[in-house]
């Protein structure tokens, strides 16, 4: 099912191998979808006016070339019309033939990329795609020419994913550009893109994007697999397909990765990763994922190799600090307060006089403060959103504190816990911690330290229990893999990351085997 | 569903937890019962029992392969004998965990949820193994794997804090009072916390290598008492002749820990950490609980029993051991003997069955005409 | 407790159903175990059952003569 990609040409073969389905109505009840093309351009016409019924947007033209009538078909606005004039309409008026045939105007459009089209599916699905179909009177075939042009925008900045060095491109909702992209990065034939059309009527094509001399070759065969089974209407964005062909559809958790950044997608196919890419979305999502791997930054593999291993400590810190910072501190206050110091106990106990509310109630009603404050500057505009974020600050952080609702430690508390989880690289990891939060925080209230230890094992336990396309999501700490280490908390120097994840399979392990810098025994002078 | 394997690296550390989950809670207090200054000995000679085990488990896996015990028994003994032996197997395990979640109960209970019931302890307790089993036995592994190390970094940290409020003199003379209370002392590490390696004989069936089973029985045998015999001695230095007054001696040695006005009191830390530790202990036991019911009564998976199980392990513990004394009286009169009963004695005549058999069915076949 | 245990038990049953007829008179089984030993330890019912009692009298006595050797 799955084709190699070769330009326009090969993906139209695909069509052929499509199901039935869609068409099933279209086609009219005497002529199926698969049926060939009419023989006449009247015929021709009234098949199109027929699946095409009740489309405005269609546009039909029938062009005298001097005595053969030609066909042209279109969907308004997906075809530059000045590029159709020019490659199109012009060369048609300076055929000097009388009565040309269907090989005499392929040569006059010989500077055009033609294809033949040869059942109605293929025409309908050219339409459908934005290109222009060409029917000569009395021909077996149509001819498509290549002059879409879809409306898009141009490629961007990442604007979810910024770095401060390295490059800044993003992915846009073209996956045409977006291949192109990833091929500027890897100019090499093993870079190899399978795709397939999904969806019953977003005919959404679907990629597989790998290093095929690189990759396990299992992983690109259950990849394959899972889209194969995929059965829906429409399939536009990478979100939906994330939660078809994952492991684990019931975890909180992200068990892919995603990303907008053809650089970070580079990097994870050299790593052995395999990248899926939807037409239409502006960012793709790589296979298998680690969580150690979801903590690291673009950043940090343009930055000095010494400093990221504070910034990814920082990092993973961050994560814990995220999910369980309030409820430690709920926990601190009621059950355990014999591990405070005992100066630190004493200003903490004061600000907590006459706090109307537990300190679990408490923590409860500013962390879902915080929640409406954060949903509520994310939705509105930006400029009005700044003032919300003003105006609630000023209010929880402040007022609230003054009028003795809350004490000024939890306030402290549940927005440093808010920092934390902003400082995670990968958006998917802010909302589970955060809403994991409210169930640490109940158990600490319940049971303290206690409470918290049990539900982090179970949510350890629950961690360590998932698999990203077969591979250990806990990996390379549990299961424990030294070599793996390198890119963890620490990100090695490049020179010692000379081989790939052991645990991804690589049928080439070796990245490279360049030595250690630093002068050699000529250049200082040295004699051997 | 693909077999679920472990790494020999999982294998020890399972076994390790397994044996100091509850051992550094509870044998420095049963050493201080017999002896206290030469307590490090009797650990140091603990490791007897850990390397009886790694014997009969050499014996068991040159017989019967890599079968779990509980199968062993069933192919060679018989349905009856074969299964009225797993019977007796697996109400050691349960019997074993119900005794471990005791402790636990009664070391959280008594350390830092006073006012709390201990059947909601033991509940929560019985939750988080529950889950880990009925997840599987790598996961079982990863989850110790993951703990491990934080445990690396934090024991380390405590010794060494601990080291200057040490007194060697606690320690001399060695062998004053002869070697008898040494030795008596041993009798609970090795044969009650040293026996309970042999609950590997359970996981022959998910382990990677059959070579590693035996280096990981003498490593982890190792580790074990090399960790308890720096635990039992600096707890010794430290806390002195009342380590035999002491319900928890160790917690007592990380109460005496302060550095500045800003790190004391971390001994809820240590009940902690100690706590999770436990609960892999639970797990293991549990997961060897939950495969035997399988071969005893031929169950589709060790799943159907998980939850169950864990439940009755809850109950079994609070109706067992009603009192708390009842606890320290079974591990120093009864598990000893039991245990060297059950893990090494069962396997080891297994083992000789096995091979008893094996020969007779050798001398009955037709002898193969060599020319 | 006994209330506890028959929430757990009733959950327990529903996270795990059981396949055949034997997987579920054992499963049964048990959680009637689960529901009389916290009755036992809730209500102090059958005060005289000593599970450890016939373990004592083999093992304790042969763990005394352990100590007694040493």
């Amino acid at each position: 099912m799955f084709h190699k990609r070769k330009g326009k040409k090969m993906r139209h073969m695909s069509l052929s191998l499509e199901s039935n389905s869609q068409y099933g109505s279209l086609g009219g009840a005497e002529l199926g979808p698969d049926s060939p093309v009419p023989d006449t351009l009247s015929a021709m016409a009234q098949s199109i006016q027929e699946d095409w019924d009740r489309c405005a947007d269609l546009q039909t033209r029938i062009v005298d070339v001097r005595g053969t009538k030609v066909l042209l078909v279109w969907i308004r606005g997906s075809v530059n019309l000045s590029r159709l004039e020019l490659s199109v309409l012009t060369p048609l008026t300076e055929i000097y033939r009388e009565r040309p045939r269907l090989e005499h105007i392929q040569w006059a459009l010989r500077s055009c990329r033609l294809n033949p089209l040869r059942t109605r599916r293929e025409v309908n699905q050219m339409i459908a795609d934005g290109g222009v179909v060409l029917y000569v009177d009395g021909a077996s075939v149509a001819l498509s020419v290549d002059s879409g042009d879809a409306p898009g925008r141009s490629v961007d900045k990442a604007e979810n994913e910024p770095t401060l060095y390295g490059p800044q491109e993003g992915f846009v909702e073209s996956l045409d550009v977006n291949l192109a992209l990833l091929r500027k990065r890897i100019r090499s034939p093993h870079l190899k893109v399978e795709s397939r059309r999904v969806g019953e009527y977003s005919h959404s094509e679907v990629s597989i994007v790998y290093v095929d001399n690189i990759v396990k070759p299992q992983l690109v065969e259950e990849a394959r697999r899972r889209i194969s089974g995929l059965s829906v209407d429409t399939m536009s964005d990478i979100y939906k397909l994330m939660e078809l062909v994952t492991d684990v559809p019931k975890t909180v958790f992200p068990m892919v990765e995603e990303t907008e950044r053809p650089d970070r997608v580079v990097g994870g196919l050299m790593q052995g990763r395999i990248a899926l890419m939807v037409d239409g979305a502006p960012s793709c999502f790589m296979v298998p994922v680690q969580f150690v791997t979801l903590l690291a930054s673009a950043d940090d593999y343009y930055m000095n190799f010494i400093l990221t291993l504070f910034i990814r400590l920082l990092r993973h810190m961050a994560f814990w600090l995220s999910l369980l910072l309030p409820s430690l501190y709920v926990a601190l206050l009621t059950y355990n307060q014999d591990l405070m110091p005992t100066p630190l106990l004493i200003s903490v106990a004061s600000q907590h006089r006459g706090i109307p509310l537990p300190t679990v109630l408490e923590a409860l009603v500013m962390m879902v403060s915080f929640e409406l404050l954060r949903e509520a500057g994310l939705r509105l505009p930006r400029a009005v959103g700044q003032s919300v974020s003003i105006v609630g600050t000023l209010i929880i952080g402040d007022a609230a504190v003054r009028a003795g609702l809350v004490s000024a430690g939890m306030v402290i508390v549940v927005a440093a816990t808010g920092m934390a989880s902003f400082a995670l690289p990968v958006y998917g990891f802010v909302n589970p911690n955060r809403q994991l939060q409210y169930l640490f925080v109940l158990v600490a209230g319940l049971f303290g330290l206690v409470g918290i230890v049990t539900l982090g094992y179970l949510l350890v336990v629950h961690l360590v229990s998932l698999r990203s396309f077969g591979v250990p999501y806990m990996g390379p700490i549990a299961p424990l893999n030294f070599h793996d280490l390198k890119d963890t908390f620490v990100r090695a120097p490049w020179y010692a990351m000379d081989r790939r994840p052991e645990q991804m399979e690589t049928v080439n392990p070796r990245r490279g085997r360049t030595r250690r810098p630093g002068p050699t025994k000529q250049s200082t002078g040295e004699n051997p | 569903m693909e077999k679920e394997r472990i790494s020999s690296t999982q294998l020890v550390v399972l076994l390790i937890w397994t044996t100091l989950g509850t051992g550094i809670v509870t044998i420095p207090y049963v050493l201080g019962l017999f002896t206290v200054r030469d307590g490090w000995i009797s650990t140091l000679l603990s490791s007897a029992g850990g390397l009886l085990v790694t014997a009969v488990a050499w014996l068991y896996i040159r017989m019967l392969e890599m079968r779990r015990l509980t199968e062993a028994l069933l192919r060679t003994f018989g349905p009856v004998v074969g299964r009225a032996l797993g019977l007796w197997v697996v109400f050691w395990i349960w019997i074993s965990n119900c005794t471990v979640l005791r402790e636990l109960e009664l070391f959280v209970g008594n350390t830092i949820l006073p006012r709390t019931p201990e059947y909601v302890i033991g509940f929560l307790a019985s939750t988080t193994f529950a889950y880990a089993v009925y997840m599987g036995v790598e996961v079982l592994a990863r989850t110790g794997e993951f703990i491990l190390p934080l445990s690396a970094v934090v024991g380390p940290v405590l010794i060494m804090l601990s080291l200057q409020y040490m007194d060697i003199h606690e320690m001399m003379p060695v062998l004053a009072d002869g070697w008898s209370p040494v030795l008596r002392g041993a009798v609970v590490p090795a044969l009650a916390y040293g026996m309970e390696f042999g609950i590997v004989l359970q996981y022959l069936h998910a382990v990677n290598h059959r070579q590693s089973v035996l280096g990981s029985l003498v490593m982890s045998t190792g580790l074990v008492s090399v960790v308890l015999t720096i635990v039992v001695a600096i707890t010794v230095g430290v806390t002195g002749h009342s380590v035999s007054y002491l319900n928890y001696p160790v917690l007592e040695m990380v109460r005496t820990i302060r550095v500045g006005r800003f790190l004391e009191r971390i001994d809820t830390l240590y009940v902690m950490a100690v706590m999770s530790t436990i609960f892999i202990k639970l797990g293991a036991f549990h997961y060897a609980w939950c495969e035997g019911m399988k071969d005893i009564f031929g169950l589709s998976s060790h799943r159907t029993l998980a939850v169950p199980g864990a439940l009755s392990v809850w109950a079994g513990s609070l109706a067992v051991f009603a009192k708390a004394g009842t606890v320290e009286h079974f591990i120093i009169t009864d598990v000893p003997s039991y245990f060297v009963f059950t893990v090494l004695v069962i396997p080891a005549v297994t083992a000789l069955a096995a091979w008893w058999k094996q020969r007779r069915t050798h001398r009955g076949a037709p002898r193969r005409n060599v020319a | 407790m006994i209330a506890m245990a028959i929430v757990a038990c009733v959950v327990s049953y529903l996270i795990h159903r059981p396949t055949s007829w034997r997987e579920r008179v054992l499963t049964w089984a048990i959680l009637l175990c689960v529901v009389g030993l916290s009755l036992r330890t809730a209500l102090h019912l059958w005060p005289n059952l000593d599970v450890l009692g016939p373990l004592d009298l083999v093992f304790g006595s042969l763990t005394r003569v352990i100590y007694k050797v040493l």
